[in-house]
């Protein structure tokens, strides 16, 4: 049976940390510190949300000057639903498993 | 060496996803440092790779199918595994990426008609089937196929890379 699209363990881990608190707009560098995924392993997987809509991104002003601009992300409320969705899959088969 | 670097990533990206290699150079700095920051531009040089041969996979699907049509027509002659081929790929390109097959099946269904004419060029050489060297009648086929197909090509990459509002 074929996997449903964003639906890796990496992808829920992502996924789950950017639904922690769903309207805030979140940074590369923190959420790897969240997930533990790797940049190289992150940014594949927002590109792929952003490319299906259910990420929306923003370049934010530097707080300091001189600092670079910033990319946030944050879910769309398409991305809210399939975090909802995906993460009750992941807890029924968890409770299913134990 | 690092700088030069990042500027590989941003000059391998394609420009429609140059913003993502952007972000992640804007991000390394304020990784605590050391073999972290190696990690973002790891990521970004891996990433800007991923994209630019996924915005060509098509042209790769092409291009291996021409090569297996070259290797049929100029060794055998026979008409019908081509145009299997070229079917079978058709349909492969169409499930796989809409928005880049015009071109890959563009591409793929002119590889016949140009292998016959390079090598009908000078009939010595070693294709199969080859008789002799093309004329004006061909030339003016050839041609008649070929501008049509390479406009369509544009066209429908044009239509694909079309700004779009929202």
């Amino acid at each position: 049976m074929p996997r449903p699209s964003h639906g890796s363990q990496q992808t829920l881990t992502l996924l789950e940390a950017l639904a922690a608190v769903p309207g805030r707009w979140r940074h590369g560098v923190s959420l790897t510190r969240e997930t533990g995924l790797k940049p190289g392993t992150l940014y594949p997987m927002l590109i792929r949300l952003d490319r299906d809509g259910y990420l929306e991104s923003r370049w934010e002003e530097p707080e300091r000057p001189g600092r670079p601009p910033r990319h946030a992300y944050r879910l769309t409320a398409a991305g809210r639903s399939l975090a909802a969705e995906r993460l009750a899959t992941r807890s029924i088969a968890a409770e299913q498993l134990a | 060496m690092i700088e030069w670097l990042w500027k590989i990533a941003e000059l391998v990206v394609p420009a429609t996803e140059a913003q993502w290699i952007a972000a992640m150079r804007a991000e390394a700095p304020f990784s605590p440092g050391g073999p972290e920051r190696v990690q973002w531009l790891a990521g970004a040089l891996t990433s800007a790779v991923r994209l630019r041969a996924a915005a060509h996979d098509a042209d790769v699907a092409a291009g291996l199918l021409i090569g297996a049509m070259l290797a049929i027509d100029w060794t055998r002659g026979d008409a019908a595994p081509a145009i299997l081929l070229i079917a079978a790929s058709a349909i492969a390109l169409v499930w796989r990426k809409p928005r880049q097959t015009i071109r890959a099946t563009l591409i793929a269904g002119g590889a016949l008609p140009l292998a016959h004419a390079v090598a009908n060029f000078n009939p010595a050489l070693w294709p199969y089937y080859q008789c002799k060297r093309l004329d004006g009648l061909d030339w003016a086929i050839l041609t008649a196929l070929f501008v049509p197909a390479y406009l369509a090509a544009q066209a429908g990459r044009c239509w694909a890379e079309r700004p779009r509002s929202s």
